[in-house]
């Protein structure tokens, strides 16, 4: 039975090993990762909630709640096929023994961050991810450089704001410890309670991408080295909700905040509307998007707004749901950005108009980014279905249509979107120059067949994960999501996973037992095509992938950008920072007359 | 005993006038004296009546608990200077001047004493700021540092003229209080002049930008040191404690301002200065909070200044040396630089994360809400331009213009050394800790003060 600090120190250690072995042989960085993954998965899985330990002589700094347990379970998945396919993927780093180095470092401070139950604690482990991370964006691309400022500004901007919530929090009870607080702070007023709660959840929204602090998302995870991507969108944006989790579930929200909606109380409600364009954002510009990572990047901040809308509604089906869609969102963009590390590791670029018909050469990943798509779109009998639906359930419960409406376009949208890379990178025409293109290593593969199993898995036997998500409930004194065997019980119906999955099942032999009884088609390669009786002669020509979707950008073209709005602002800033700099190199009379204005200054002040 | 600390290096600088050459030598040796001398042999509290002329009538040098730690820390960085820098050696008999002056201003407890070692330290200060042709920033910094001295000069004069005694223990015993005050502010101006507090502190960026590696370097770390211990000592121990708002909000000014000059700037050098006001502003912001009897505000400032000082140290000698060239060929210097960087920011687990946390617990427990809301927005600020500067300086495309240039080996040593400190005190605070806590807490007891220096009495 290991304990918790054990488990940081061992990946404080595993840095320093990874670092030196990666020296030597830069393969066996990620296998220390994997190591530590799988170690920590086996150690994590059975240990018991509700375990209070300290770190390193500190007393209660450290707490294993479920909600710890689910969130770490989720990471160290993700960690674990991310470290598995790097294994092959670190050819291609540019700083290899650093790049292993942090990502361990990284999976030190999320650990860390959902152990923790002392505030002061959790903004250090916080911190630690964000600068390990914030070292390896830059290794990616280019542009990943001027990505990396707009990540640690919005980063710095969230985590500052909940520091100065923590430290107004300890100023009036006198304990950093969360759990304390939480028992005294009904009786604070109402000012009190509103600045310390949105103070404490701005680092949440900042690091999950919600809007208005969701600019980030786009360059950073679209020009971050590839693998690492996964990371960030399948990874450390669940910390951001993690910590909007445990400020929603442990701080008694429901008697500290007057009730806006049908059982919805106001605080919830903003948050839900902050999701909801969140959604509408990300979905409309992921459909704009050609450069196929920074597309599934929008889609992160639109399931970001997912989850904050489920776990807002604070329901005994919706909190259920958004925590669902935090694993099932992690998969999902763990497989769909894997699957492009391998896309990129073969073809060497991220355009989609760039490449075309690679399932013709890369099977096996193209599988998984077509589960992963499925699972994000929500569609049976993949596990993302499950929490769609169940927010859907929440949100109709509540009568809250204009959200639903929201939710439902967006997954409308984001099945658009997703789409667009499918038909560009995987279908349609083999490009020319990706005629000798192999499918990706196994061990690469291997990652994204079980990544894919999972899915599958969890969607047609959730008991697993719903049983790891209403311990949560029960542990926060919610009510907890009903569920027997397969059937998902609501207020509103049932639905039985199984008898889905059968059905689908039945429908694909059938359609399989079709195929293999009628009579076959011919094969004919690709480039034996005819269009208007003309012969053509550069086939590159024939891929439907530029401006894929114009006829629907047109409709928003001219929007605002809050790139621009906030660039705009740093500008403002700037020029400020001029008029400084213009008084500082004006002539020496120029500086007697400041003194003599202080001097003046101070004088009136005493008289 | 103590006198020696001044002594000994003025002794030297005059025998080097004669040999040049052994100026690469003497320096550090008479540095290194001064380092033995204070942890082997001198220890607090002791008090020396130069010429056997009682404390009331003649010059005193006091070495107690608030000095001790500015001593040891001021000389280690001039041995630090003289190991890394590059200097003409006509320049070394200069600096071993400096050494006696900063000294003697932190073991002085004599007004006019502290205005000559002032003037010293301000005639050497010139001269460095005019290193690789600055001579018009030079000038102004002339001008400036004119101004403070003659303003400190008549807050010392009316104070003998109210007092009869030039002994800063017995003109703060005698003297009322509305009376401190006025001559404090004449004081108080000098002071804020030297410290960088805008807009008294307009200088900096033009002196401080210089690329040489030794006038930022030691302005920035020792001198500014020196001067935050005069404050300290003058307007807590003596004349205080005073009610000082106007230059808490003359400080929050300045750091807000000189955060957003620092994002605006193109050249390093430049953004290292206005980094080093910033810094310099911070700490003035949480003194005068703490103006009024708060050691844990005092200590925390402390810890925040010492963290400021080694950053302002390390960065500027990387930038004397490689002039906003990248690190592909300087990672000793570039790891320096990336680690002192996240101390200043303030990311676990480095001096300076722990030093902002004190400071922030320490104003939230005073009641001060502006000042942390202050310091975290310019922290996001600070973080947005060092990062960029890090990247930048990280990953440069090196055009191969010009020779390569490296950092000499005794610069790499003491860089890589004190980024390493900065890591270890992040890890175990306590280190310097124990030594602010002690500073803070005999700073604001002017009675011990008094009856150490008058301790034979009237």
């Amino acid at each position: 039975m290991q304990s918790l600090q054990s488990l940081i120190i061992y990946l404080a250690l595993g840095t320093l090993i990874g670092y030196f072995l990666s020296k030597i042989n830069k393969h066996l960085g990620p296998i220390v990762l994997f190591a530590l993954s799988i170690f920590g998965l086996y150690a994590l899985w059975g240990m018991p909630t509700g375990v209070t330990e300290s770190l390193f002589g500190f007393e209660g700094v450290l707490k294993f709640t479920a909600l710890s347990k689910y969130l770490s379970i989720v990471t160290l998945i993700v960690f674990a096929c991310y470290g598995f396919f790097n294994i092959s993927w670190i050819s291609k780093a540019k700083h290899p023994a650093a790049f292993n180095a942090l990502s361990i470092l990284t999976l030190l401070g999320t650990i860390g961050v959902f152990f923790s139950a002392h505030l002061i604690a959790l903004y250090i482990f916080w911190e630690i991810a964000v600068l390990a991370s914030l070292f390896i964006v830059p290794m990616g691309k280019e542009e990943s450089k001027k990505a990396t400022i707009w990540y640690v500004v919005i980063s710095s901007i969230g985590s500052y704001l909940f520091l100065y919530g923590v430290f107004m929090l300890h100023e009036h009870y006198g304990t950093f410890d969360i759990f304390e607080i939480a028992q005294n702070i009904q009786n604070a007023p109402a000012g009190f309670r509103w600045t310390v709660v949105l103070l404490l959840l701005a680092a949440g929204i900042a690091k999950s991408g919600i809007f208005p602090l969701h600019v980030w998302l786009r360059n950073v995870h679209g020009n971050a080295p590839d693998t690492f991507s996964a990371v960030l969108s399948g990874q450390l944006v669940k910390m951001g909700s993690y910590l909007i989790a445990l400020v929603l579930s442990v701080l008694p929200i429901v008697t500290m905040f007057a009730e806006f909606y049908n059982g919805v109380n106001i605080l919830s409600y903003i948050l839900i509307w902050l999701g909801n364009i969140s959604i509408l954002v990300g979905t409309l510009m992921a459909i704009k998007q050609n450069d196929m990572k920074m597309l599934i990047a929008y889609s992160t901040v639109a399931n970001g707004g997912y989850i904050l809308i489920g776990l807002a509604t604070l329901d005994q089906v919706g909190y259920a749901g958004g925590l669902f869609h935090i694993i099932n969102h992690a998969l999902a963009a763990t497989m769909i950005f894997l699957s492009f590390a391998a896309v990129i590791y073969r073809t060497g670029t991220t355009k989609i108009d760039e490449m075309g018909g690679l399932i013709h050469r890369m099977p096996v990943t193209f599988v998984t980014y077509l589960v992963g798509i499925i699972s994000l779109a929500g569609i049976p009998p993949t596990s993302g279905f499950i929490s769609k639906w169940m927010i859907f359930q929440s949100l109709v419960s509540k009568g809250m249509f204009v959200t639903q409406m929201f939710v439902f376009v967006g997954s409308i949208g984001s099945f658009l979107y997703v789409f667009r890379p499918l038909a560009g990178v995987f279908l349609g025409q083999l490009k020319n120059k990706d005629k000798n293109v192999k499918e990706a290593p196994i061990v690469m593969q291997i990652p994204m067949i079980i990544l894919t199993a999972l899915t599958v898995l969890w969607g047609v036997f959730p008991q697993q994960v719903l049983g790891w998500i209403t311990d949560v409930q029960k542990e926060f004194g919610m009510k907890p999501f009903e569920f027997e065997g397969t059937v998902l019980k609501t207020s509103m119906g049932d639905w039985d996973t199984w008898t889905v999955f059968v059905m689908f099942a039945v429908g694909f032999i059938i359609a399989a037992v079709i195929y293999v009884l009628m009579p076959k088609g011919k094969k004919i390669p690709l480039e034996d095509q005819y269009t208007s009786g003309e012969f053509i002669h550069n086939y590159d020509l024939y891929h439907y992938a530029t401006k894929f979707y114009a006829f629907l950008e047109r409709e928003y073209e001219g929007h605002p950008s809050f790139e621009d709005w906030y660039l705009s602002i740093v500008n403002a800033l700037r020029s400020l920072g001029k008029f400084i700099d213009y008084l500082a190199r004006r002539t020496a009379s120029a500086y007697l007359f400041w003194t003599a204005v202080v001097l003046a200054l101070i004088m009136l002040v005493r008289w | 005993m103590i006198t020696l600390l001044v002594a000994v290096p003025l002794a030297f600088a005059f025998a080097t006038v004669a040999f040049p050459k052994l100026n690469k030598y003497v320096f550090p040796l008479v540095t290194l004296f001064n380092l033995t001398l204070l942890i082997g042999y001198v220890h607090p509290t002791q008090v020396v009546e130069v010429g056997k002329w009682p404390a009331l009538y003649g010059i005193v040098l006091l070495l107690d608990n608030v000095n001790y730690p500015f001593l040891i820390l001021v000389n280690l960085i001039l041995l630090a200077v003289s190991i890394s820098a590059t200097f003409q050696d006509k320049l070394g008999t200069l600096l071993i001047v400096l050494t006696a002056a900063l000294n003697g201003l932190l073991l002085t407890g004599d007004f006019f004493n502290a205005f000559v070692f002032l003037e010293i330290i301000s005639a050497v200060a010139y001269i460095l700021s005019a290193q690789n042709k600055n001579s018009y920033a030079a000038f102004k910094y002339l001008i400036f540092g004119a101004i403070a001295g003659t303003l400190y000069l008549i807050g010392a004069v009316s104070m003998y003229v109210y007092a009869g005694t030039l002994n800063m223990g017995y003109a703060g015993f005698i003297a009322s209080h509305e009376y401190l005050e006025i001559a404090g502010i004449l004081m108080l101006i000098a002071l804020l002049i030297e410290l960088k507090v805008l807009p008294l502190g307009l200088w900096a960026p033009d002196v401080y930008s210089n690329g040489s590696t030794l006038t930022p370097v030691i302005l920035g770390s020792a001198i500014t040191l020196t001067m935050f211990y005069f404050y300290a000592r003058l307007f807590f121990n003596i004349i205080g404690p005073v009610n000082t708002n106007l230059v808490y909000v003359l400080a929050i000014v300045s750091l807000i301002f000189a955060q957003l000059a620092a994002m605006k700037q193109r050249t390093l050098g430049r953004t290292l200065s206005y980094l080093a006001i910033a810094g310099a502003s911070t700490v003035m912001a949480a003194f005068s909070a703490g103006a009024m009897g708060d050691e844990k505000l005092i200590s925390a400032a402390l810890l925040y200044l010492f963290n400021d000082i080694i950053a302002v140290f390390v960065l500027f000698i990387i930038f004397g040396y490689l002039n906003g060239k990248g690190f592909k060929d300087n990672t000793v210097a570039g790891i320096a630089f990336s680690l002192v960087s996240i101390s200043l920011i303030g990311f676990p687990l480095t001096a300076g994360f722990w030093a902002k946390i004190n400071l922030l617990t320490a104003l939230f427990e005073a009641g001060d809400y502006i000042l942390p809301a202050v310091l975290l927005a310019a922290a996001v600020i600070q973080a947005g331009y060092l990062i960029k500067w890090n990247v930048d300086l990280w990953y440069v495309d090196n055009d191969s213009e010009t020779e390569e240039i490296y950092l000499p080996f005794g610069a790499q040593l003491v860089v890589l050394l004190f980024a390493l400190a900065l890591v270890v005190i992040g890890f175990m605070p306590d280190l310097i800790k124990a030594y602010t806590d002690k500073i803070a807490s005999h700073i604001f007891d002017f009675k011990t003060y008094f009856d150490t220096i008058l301790k034979g009495g009237m």
